[in-house]
């Protein structure tokens, strides 16, 4: 009978020490921050109230993209930033967007006065707006074309500007890395969005995110030559199609703006949608019979993304999960506790 | 019509459709077509640059979009006029474009013996014959002009940066302009001061946008009072292009965009800012826009640049009902015809060609062929031609012959032009 006794005991200690171990979640160390992509940086009440509370205001901020300009026959920035209010208090991290167009164009010899100039503007807006960086993100979904001019102007910038360096890395270029080469920065940030085809076909599935599009490059991801943060997707766009086309992609049409019905009718698709007449809408003209494709990634499928996604990391500390973007429709539905929980997968 | 000739028809226009490059911040269309339908045939030059192109933004690479230079050759030319060709064109660019005001001032002592050497570069206005009042008045004006471009005109370059959003627009300088309006008795300079102090209160009121606190310039009251008064020229219309613009900034749309198609009406050089600036919002402002025209003749502008920019077999159908003769129909059906021929029709509408398509083509041939067949336009021919080869394109040959041979008989034999179109479109025959 004690030998029962102990035997039984031992179970017992044994199971609880499982249940201790084995139900401890395991401490997510990551940093949560923010993307803001407009022209105008202004921030609402809750815009801020977000960055705040779910991101300890950390911010990504674009300074101004780099477009080749076809009849100047030179690159030159386009959409500089406005800043319209106080932007101290937050941690910024200056990004720029370089067009993959501008290195296709680029001559060997404009790269390190590409380099130059960039490095000038990143530093007359930070200094003009009391701004203190460490890092800079660049932006560019380089091919293997324009891989040479890419990273020789990477390593220019760098050295130019000798702060911390991070790149974008867009699924494609994880998945075919040898073909693509991994770009000499201090740290990629992959977009882990944007994965699937913007197609006029009704039925194709979310171009943003979906499962079965990402399971075709996460394989790749430990792999990968370079420690990674995480650019999530918050975002919803319409693409509007026409006679049977992809015409452009719209951020600023939302579900709001499609469930108008005197203006919209909802076909056979629950996200597509068919214009009733002809008439302009928020600066857009819309022609009868032009459909609209609404994708959006709703928190639910959020935190899927993240948990399939986290799964294939290799490890590193205190990853920054940066959501894109701030001032969408997509934001704004969200608390900072689902953002919170959507991080702490990594 | 030859089975050869249907075929090159059915081959040659199937170009290749654009393929969208996505990547969410950002992406790009790579167009390649070519067309047998030339514009240039059809449709006063004065449109030319917006004739169809996929690929740029203004057809024949045209390039006229710099602000800072647009009206440069025009200014030259009118005081060259108003010198009565005294001065040499060369003379006034130096001084209107390039120099600066402290040149100006060097030039203007110089010229009246208060300084003995005159800097170089610059022109020597005492070897002119023109009249002296005139040249002291030119200098007076140019050196208040000066002054102006501080906040006016942009540095060009497009790597610097400036954190207030637009510069500072001297408060001192609103009661100088508006005493040297009131005191000017020429009315050719008077005309220009008045348009400088309507630019001032554009940049002023551009300054305040940025300041909330700051209150509104009272410049359409004073565009109204002072502006009735001088004849509707060049200078007129920019002012009135400043006026529109003050407009857009209070976000007063329906009135920007009215008065930015009386622009476009005006001339040639103010055709491209005036449709790059023209965009109605939403469907309230745009039907405002069309209330605020006063004529049909206005009304027909409105709708040629939504057509031109947006809808031009919507355009072409409004415009017609208020009058067939408008020649601003031309334009919209050259592009009507040029972007369905890029859209690369297959022979037939029956094909896999998507259902929108199917009914997009055929109500374009319904109304082109209607309008072609009333006759009751300022070009027959451009009409005939037009749905001869809209059907064509949709493999209504029995259709389209019966076109083209109702355009040979509309054609204007001494128009070069529009026969080497005509026998382009039928050497296969």
């Amino acid at each position: 009978m004690r030998q029962k006794m102990l035997f039984l005991g031992l179970i017992l200690i044994i199971l609880i020490t499982c249940c201790i171990t084995g139900c401890k979640k395991k401490i997510s160390t990551s940093n949560s921050a923010f993307y803001y992509w407009k022209t105008i940086f202004s921030l609402d009440k809750p815009q801020a109230a977000l960055l705040k509370d779910a991101a300890a205001n950390q911010l990504y901020l674009r300074l101004f993209d780099v477009i080749w300009d076809e009849q100047q026959k030179d690159v030159r920035p386009n959409a500089i930033i406005s800043i319209n209010q106080d932007i101290h208090q937050f941690h910024i991290v200056p990004v720029i967007y370089i067009t993959n167009r501008a290195f296709e164009k680029l001559s060997p010899d404009q790269i390190v006065p590409l380099a130059e100039k960039i490095n000038k503007l990143i530093n007359d807006i930070t200094t003009q707006n009391k701004i203190s960086y460490q890092r800079v993100q660049i932006d560019c979904d380089w091919t293997t074309g324009t891989k040479n001019r890419y990273f020789a102007f990477l390593k220019a910038f760098k050295q130019l500007n000798k702060k911390q360096l991070e790149a974008t890395i867009r699924l494609h270029q994880i998945k075919y890395a040898d073909r693509t080469g991994v770009p000499p920065v201090d740290k990629g940030v992959l977009m882990f969005y944007n994965m699937g085809k913007v197609s006029a076909n009704l039925k194709q599935r979310n171009s943003i995110y979906n499962t079965t599009d990402a399971a075709k490059y996460v394989k790749y991801l430990p792999l990968y030559q370079l420690p990674l943060d995480i650019a999530l997707p918050l975002f919803s766009w319409a693409i509007h199609i026409r006679e049977g086309k992809v015409i452009q992609i719209y951020v600023k049409i939302g579900q709001q703006e499609l469930s108008d019905r005197t203006n919209f009718r909802q076909t056979g698709q629950p996200n597509v949608y068919q214009a009733n007449k002809s008439f302009y809408l928020g600066g857009i003209y819309i022609k009868e019979n032009d459909l609209f494709k609404f994708e959006t990634v709703n928190p639910k499928l959020l935190d899927q993304a993240a948990s399939q996604l986290s799964k294939h990391l290799a490890h590193l500390e205190k990853r920054n999960i940066i959501y894109y973007e701030l001032s969408t429709n997509a934001a704004s539905a969200l608390e900072a506790k689902d953002v919170k929980e959507v991080s702490a997968h990594f | 019509m030859s089975k050869k000739f249907l075929l090159i028809f059915s081959v040659c226009f199937i170009a290749v459709a654009g393929i969208v490059v996505a990547c969410g911040d950002g992406g790009y269309y790579d167009d390649y077509e070519s067309s047998s339908f030339a514009p240039e045939a059809f449709v006063n030059s004065d449109y030319s640059p917006f004739f169809f192109t996929s690929s740029t933004t203004y057809y024949n690479g045209y390039y006229m979009d710099d602000s800072n230079t647009r009206y440069n050759y025009l200014v030259v030319s009118e005081w060259n006029s108003w010198f009565d060709n005294q001065v040499d064109t060369a003379s006034l660019k130096t001084l209107l474009i390039k120099a600066t005001a402290g040149n100006i001032d060097s030039a203007s002592r110089y010229y009246n013996g208060k300084r003995n050497v005159l800097p170089a570069g610059l022109p020597d206005l005492k070897k002119s014959k023109a009249n002296k009042k005139k040249v002291n008045a030119f200098f007076d004006y140019l050196l208040l002009a000066k002054e102006c471009e501080v906040y006016s005109v942009g540095s060009g370059d497009y790597w610097s940066y400036e954190k207030a959003p637009v510069k500072e627009v001297p408060q001192a300088l609103e009661r100088t302009l508006m005493q040297a309006v009131n005191q000017a008795k020429d009315p050719f300079i008077k005309e220009r001061l008045w348009f400088q102090m309507v630019r001032y209160y554009y940049f002023k009121q551009r300054q305040h946008a940025a300041d909330p606190t700051k209150t509104d310039v009272p410049l359409p009251a004073y565009f109204t009072k002072e502006g009735a008064s001088f004849p509707k020229n060049m200078i007129y219309y920019r002012a009135l292009g400043y006026l529109a613009g003050y407009y857009y900034q209070k976000g007063e749309y329906a009135q920007a965009n009215y008065l930015y198609s009386l622009c476009y009406n005006y001339s040639f050089e103010m055709k491209i800012p005036s449709r790059w600036s023209f965009h109605p919002q939403n469907e309230q402002d745009w039907m405002e826009t069309l209330n605020l025209a006063k004529t049909g003749k206005e009304k027909i502008t409105l709708w040629h640049m939504l057509g031109s920019r947006s809808d031009e077999a919507r355009a072409i159908k409004e415009i017609y009902a208020i009058d067939p003769q408008s020649e601003k129909l031309d334009l919209l059906l050259s592009r009507l015809v040029n972007v369905r021929e890029a859209e690369g029709q297959a022979s037939k509408d029956t094909s896999a060609t998507s259902k929108t398509k199917r009914v997009e083509t055929a109500n374009e041939r319904t109304l082109v062929s209607k309008i072609a067949n009333e006759d009751k336009t300022l070009k027959p021919y451009y009409w005939s031609m037009a749905a001869g080869y809209l059907n064509s394109l949709s493999g209504n040959y029995t259709i389209a012959r019966t076109f083209y041979g109702k355009a040979e008989k509309q054609l204007p034999k001494n128009d070069t032009l529009v026969m080497a179109q005509y026998e382009a479109e039928m050497v296969n025959r």
